[in-house]
């Protein structure tokens, strides 16, 4: 009698990418109501405005930063899947695009935790000299939008992997050819962002369209569709497996001759 | 949506009638890509004449400054550009071997019209610079200079993406997949010319 | 792009009906394309010509809307004969219809807010 066929990797996955989903939301929710960063304070307010900001918000701001200490690296989990995932479908040789995207998810979480830190650091002696809290504040908001380089190495690898044609003889790929142009589209969009530096108002000041709004929606579509992508292409990926019996093996290991 | 078969399969062979038949022209992602580019300026256009309503005199006073000479030339420019990319696609098909190699040179061309509005934007840049113009001389030239050099960077994405389908075109055959991204390609280099006819109009001329 | 190793069929007899097979200069230029080319860059003039006190109209408001209208019809042209979405599927053609449509009115409204 045949052992069943293993689920252990298709359920572990999706169980981390639910973790990374879980921590993703709750992250979103601290950053927007209790930091108060969504829309974040305009980039030309003065040291004292600031710190009155920091000195009023103080308690919100700081519980904001403990649970982004919690979970900050969300993108770790979730790009954990998609890196696997990557690999499963890159055939010819060492899974390079895959190891770029996981190393890629690995640092961007640094950029994604260390925001709430700066801010709560601002936040945990607001009575100091606003010069102080206002740059702290500047640091916090400055690392967060202009950090794009380490999205783009994800994005690209992802675009890459769409757009080869031998991505599309994979089975149950969460990899489509149009997904290759959305992602290639968002990363260019995202480039804006180290703009930052050089404005304090209009489009690319830090509360800009191009370099707050756009990345900060851009990314949530991206995560939301890559994951449902994510979950879709596994719950084929068990079925086939459950379907032909083996137990383990990738079943559909495309021909390595064609690429 | 699904995944796009790009491997060769039986193409499907249209009725001799003379009816055409509705297609889309490249892949279905590349639209994804040109709609969501054309929404963000869609945005940017409201954007600006947004952030004109605020400061009616200071826009018009900043925009007098502008060259229109160079606005004009340039969109004539992108337009003798589209035109070659159109004649490109007329002959990739076509079965007289003469016209099929004109083919890449049409695209050089193309790349050629292109190139020039970069350097007379260039040149736009340089003289702005040199009446000591910057994006921080005021918000009408933060516009100007962000939203022409979105779109300049956009042309430079298009300039290097046409480099790919000169060399697509040297090749004697295309396969079906192939075909869907050579077309993608020309649709957005006349999308880079699209975004400038109404940029144009929108920032030297509107007053 | 990487290439197929596969053998791909002729694509000479696929694209008939939207690319009709070129085989003189003569034809190659014969096209709604070329005529749709040759408005635009005389609309380009006739624009040039109203936003830089050319003109023959005499309000800088009627000239600029003239402006702003030329630029939405010129778009859809290319959108529809350049880009090819005349003949793509409706939801397609829909969306360049709707957008020339929606954001010309979007920016007249703009403009005359202003």
């Amino acid at each position: 009698m045949p052992a069943a066929p293993s689920l252990f990797s298709e359920k572990s996955q999706r169980a981390i990418l639910w973790w990374g989903i879980g921590l993703a939301v709750v992250y979103a929710v601290a950053l927007i109501f209790l930091m108060k960063m969504v829309p974040p304070p305009d980039a030309d307010w003065s040291a004292e405005r600031v710190a009155e900001f920091y000195r009023d918000n103080s308690t919100s701001i700081r519980w904001g930063a403990v649970i982004s200490g919690w979970t900050g690296a969300f993108m770790m989990p979730i790009l954990a899947v998609v890196a696997i995932q990557m690999a499963r479908v890159e055939t010819g040789g060492a899974k390079i695009w895959a190891a770029l995207s996981l190393v890629s998810g690995a640092v961007m979480s640094i950029w994604l935790a260390l925001p709430p830190i700066f801010w709560g650091a601002a936040a945990f002696s607001a009575d100091r000299n606003p010069e102080i809290t206002a740059m702290t504040h500047e640091i916090g908001l400055l690392t967060l939008v202009t950090t794009d380089q380490f999205y783009v190495f994800l994005w690209v690898g992802v675009t890459v992997l769409c757009l080869r044609p031998a991505t599309q003889l994979v089975k149950h790929n969460p990899f489509p050819r149009w997904w290759g142009y959305l992602s290639l589209w968002i990363t260019i969009m995202f480039e804006a962002g180290a703009f930052a530096f050089v404005p304090k108002t209009g489009l690319l000041s830090w509360n800009g369209l191009l370099v707050f709004w756009s990345p900060l929606s851009l990314f949530g579509v991206w995560i939301s569709i890559q994951s449902w992508l994510l979950f879709r292409a596994l719950r084929g990926q068990e079925a086939e497996k459950l379907a032909t019996g083996t137990t383990g093996a990738p079943v559909s290991e495309p021909a390595e001759a064609l690429l | 949506m699904t995944d796009i078969d790009l491997e060769a399969r039986p193409a499907t062979t249209s009725p001799p009638s003379t009816r055409r038949t509705r297609r889309i022209p490249g892949e279905e992602g590349t639209w994804i890509f040109i709609f969501g580019d054309m929404c963000v300026f869609a945005v940017f256009f409201c954007v600006f004449l947004h952030a004109r309503i605020s400061d009616p005199v200071g826009f018009a006073r900043d925009q007098a400054e502008l060259n229109q000479n160079f606005g004009a030339i340039n969109t004539v420019l992108l337009l003798v550009s589209s035109l070659f990319i159109v004649l490109t696609m007329r002959v990739i098909h076509s079965s007289n071997a003469v016209m099929r190699a004109k083919a890449p040179v049409f695209i050089a061309a193309a790349w050629l019209c292109g190139a020039g509005f970069l350097v007379i934007k260039g040149f736009e840049y340089a003289e702005k610079v040199h009446h000591g113009i910057t994006p921080q001389t005021s918000d009408f030239f933060m516009y100007y200079f962000v939203l022409t050099g979105l779109h300049a960077f956009h042309l430079v994405l298009g300039l290097a993406l046409l480099v790919v389908l000169f060399v697509m075109s040297r090749k004697p055959e295309l396969s079906k997949g192939q075909f869907a991204f050579f077309e993608g390609g020309a649709c957005f280099w006349h999308m880079v010319d699209l975004l400038w006819l109404v940029l144009f109009p929108l920032i030297f001329l509107v007053r | 792009m990487e290439t197929s190793t596969t053998p791909a069929p002729s694509t000479s007899e696929t694209f008939d009906a939207a690319h009709p097979d070129v085989r003189t200069p003569a034809e190659l230029l014969r096209s709604s394309a070329s005529a749709v080319w040759v408005f635009l860059v005389l609309a380009t003039v006739v624009s040039w010509a109203l936003g830089t006190d050319h003109g023959f109209v005499e309000s800088t408001r009627t000239a600029s809307l003239i402006v702003l209208v030329v630029a939405f019809v010129k778009v859809r042209f290319v959108g529809l004969y350049f880009m090819e979405l005349k003949d793509a599927p409706l939801p397609l053609r829909a969306l360049i219809e709707a957008y020339c449509l929606v954001v010309c009115c979007l920016t007249i409204g703009f403009y005359l807010a202003g």
